[in-house]
């Protein structure tokens, strides 16, 4: 079974920040990269189904340079090879990423692919559902439990509202979104680390290596603004030092339970 | 090119609450988004046109499938349908989980823009501008939708739901054209979740805990929550890593609460975890990040380390 896991890198911001001079981002002198909080789930998915079934586990990030953490951690873990489309992607258009993940998957024909459910920066929530559209592969998002049915199928659990779980068979090639807490992912050791730097990691200009994607039709929502929670807020909020908050925090649950 | 299409979310029988929020926040945006058609789709739908008249609906679409509960294929299949007939300005979907299996393919097949968890919606002189929230809510987004049609899903339990209407809209039946075909993907059944001793939908004062309180152990909240006289809640992450029970789960995909006291400590406030508390009376939040969304939602908002705080913290009055 050859399993494609698309990782991303996903944008942190500092305690304090600042805008660009446009006003239209961060600076990304208050970002760090780390890897996407649910990609290691479906990374640990794909592992787990490749040592039990045979197969490779190909991990793929969309994205510049500082993508490559995403693909390194992935490789430590125990991915076989991976693939950077060396573009960088608008943050607002949950269709940019899928349309250059589209173009890897028509190159590696996997039989499953598993993304997270959502990235903890744009969560979109919206790049592997999109995916599955581009290359036409049947999907189900927001996957807990995966079990291997002979034939061709697979037999998911969907997490809906409430904690309620939806068994759903699906026939494969497909796309799944993992859901956090599917499993518990392996920590890579120091020597895992190191042998992540042997592996094959490829990358691709989309331009010229034929990997360019579906076409993508639109231009993606256009940013007119961003602002700060902060101006909105409605908390009164409580200042002071640690005792003296605390204090007030008594008084109010007293308040409120009377 | 005119008016809205709202798709309505229905499991089990039952119109989900959704689809009354997006009502409201359809005619927030005025008469631009107007005419609105509502889309029930599914085997049986035909049962909850009733539940479709909410105020501000104009005409309830019925599209009978033989697929008895949601997959993903025959309803992706049908709405494509729908869509290529009543050609709508704008197409909503609540930013559901059943959503999250639909909207993004629609969008890739149909060539349309997408915009996920939607918390503000309107009509500019013509143009649709939406807010949605970016790096985890710290910051919101103000962004126009251009392109024909482009497709939403809204942020459940943004807007309040819309009441039933006294008036009756019309009901039209609509082919479910290649809904019909053999599926990739069928309903085996559905399980329930946890169901553990502990209720925490009943308690008056829940302690909640997120991932904020680091690699502490859990046990040292469950004490500080039996001296306070609370009940221990959690976010996500720390059933995720097995510290916790499902039972304990505030939000979306765990428990829904409505407590006289919500004390949040290291909670971010992610849109999930708001579905769960937002009604609570009372929300005070001990986060050291400013900018937490959690904020948003709160009474009462501390910004420092929680470590600090609970020490000091008195037992509540019986
Ligand atoms: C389909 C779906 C369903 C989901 N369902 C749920 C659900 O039901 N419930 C749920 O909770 N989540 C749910 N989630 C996950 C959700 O998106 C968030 O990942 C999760 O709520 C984050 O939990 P958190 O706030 O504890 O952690 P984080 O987001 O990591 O926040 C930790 C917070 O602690 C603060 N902090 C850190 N140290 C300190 C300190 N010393 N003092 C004070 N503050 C500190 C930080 O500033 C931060 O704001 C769901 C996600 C998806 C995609
Ligand atoms: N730039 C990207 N490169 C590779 N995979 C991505 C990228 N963006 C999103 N994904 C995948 O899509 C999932 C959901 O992201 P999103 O749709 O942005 O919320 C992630 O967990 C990844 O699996």
């Amino acid at each position: 079974m050859r399993i494609m896991v698309p990782v991303k890198s996903v944008a942190v911001p500092d305690e304090e920040f600042e805008l660009t001079s446009d006003g239209l981002d961060i600076d990304p002198d208050f970002l760090d990269f780390t890897s996407n909080e649910w990609d290691p789930f479906a990374v640990e998915q794909a592992l787990q189904m490749v040592e039990a079934a045979g197969g490779e586990v190909i991990v793929v990030t969309v994205g510049g340079k500082e993508a490559e953490e995403a693909l390194m951690a992935a490789l430590a873990m125990g991915a076989d090879r991976a693939i950077r489309v060396d573009i960088a992607v608008a943050g607002f258009d949950p269709l940019a990423a899928a349309r250059h993940l589209a173009g890897v998957v028509a190159r590696e024909a996997p039989d499953l692919v598993l993304c997270g459910v959502q990235s903890s920066d744009a969560a979109h929530g919206a790049t592997g559902v999109a995916l599955a559209g581009l290359v036409d592969y049947p999907h189900i998002a927001v996957v807990k439990s995966i079990a291997s049915d002979p034939a061709g199928y697979l037999t998911v659990g969907r997490e809906l509202e409430g904690g309620v779980v939806q068994q759903m068979e699906i026939r494969l090639p497909a796309v799944l979104t993992v859901q956090s807490g599917i499993n518990d992912p392996r920590y890579a050791n120091l020597r895992a680390i190191k042998q992540a730097r042997g592996k094959p990691l490829e990358v691709v200009d989309p331009a010229s290596s034929g990997l360019e994607g579906a076409a993508g039709r639109g231009s993606g929502p256009r940013l007119r603004q961003i602002y700060e929670l902060k101006d909105r807020a409605s908390a009164e909020m409580i200042r002071g030092g640690p005792r003296e908050v605390a204090e007030r925090i008594n008084e109010i649950i007293a308040e409120a339970l009377r | 090119m005119a008016g809205t299409l709202v798709i309505a979310e229905h499991r089990r029988g039952e119109l989900r609450q959704v689809t009354a929020e997006m009502l409201t926040a359809l005619r927030g945006a005025g008469e631009a988004l107007a005419p609105t058609k509502i889309l029930l789709v599914g085997a049986g739908v035909t049962a909850l046109a009733d539940q479709a008249d909410i105020p501000g609906v104009d005409e309830i679409l019925l599209c009978e499938t033989s697929a008895e509960h949601f997959d993903p294929w025959s309803v992706e299949n049908a709405i494509a349908a729908v869509i290529a007939a009543e050609q709508p300005r704008l197409i909503a979907f609540g930013h559901t989980v059943d959503a999250m299996s639909v909207a993004p393919a629609l969008a890739a097949k149909l060539g349309r823009e997408l915009t996920t968890d939607v918390t503000a919606l309107r009509d500019e002189d013509g143009a649709i501008v939406v807010e949605r929230p970016i790096y985890g809510g710290r910051l919101f987004a103000e962004l126009e939708l251009p392109g024909e049609g482009p497709i939403v899903t809204i942020r459940p339990g943004q807007f309040d739901a819309a009441g039933a209407s006294a008036a009756r809209a019309g009901r039209r039946v609509v082919d479910p054209q290649g809904a019909a075909e053999s599926s990739p993907i069928c309903h085996v059944e559905f399980l329930e979740g946890d169901t553990d001793q502990i209720d925490i939908t009943t308690a008056d004062f829940l302690l909640a805990v997120g991932r904020g309180i680091g690699d502490e152990d859990l046990d040292r909240y469950a004490d500080l929550a039996g001296e306070i006289g609370a009940t221990l809640a959690v976010s996500r992450p720390l059933v995720d890593s097995g510290q916790a029970t499902g039972a304990r789960q505030v939000g979306q995909s765990g428990k829904t609460v409505k407590p006289r006291v919500y004390l949040a400590l290291g909670i971010s406030g992610a849109p999930q975890h708001l579905a769960g508390m937002r009604d609570a009376d009372c929300i005070i939040a001990v986060n050291q990040d400013p900018d937490a969304p959690i904020f948003g939602v709160a009474h009462y908002g501390v910004v420092g380390d929680l470590h600090e705080i609970v020490d000091e913290l008195v037992p509540a009055p019986d």
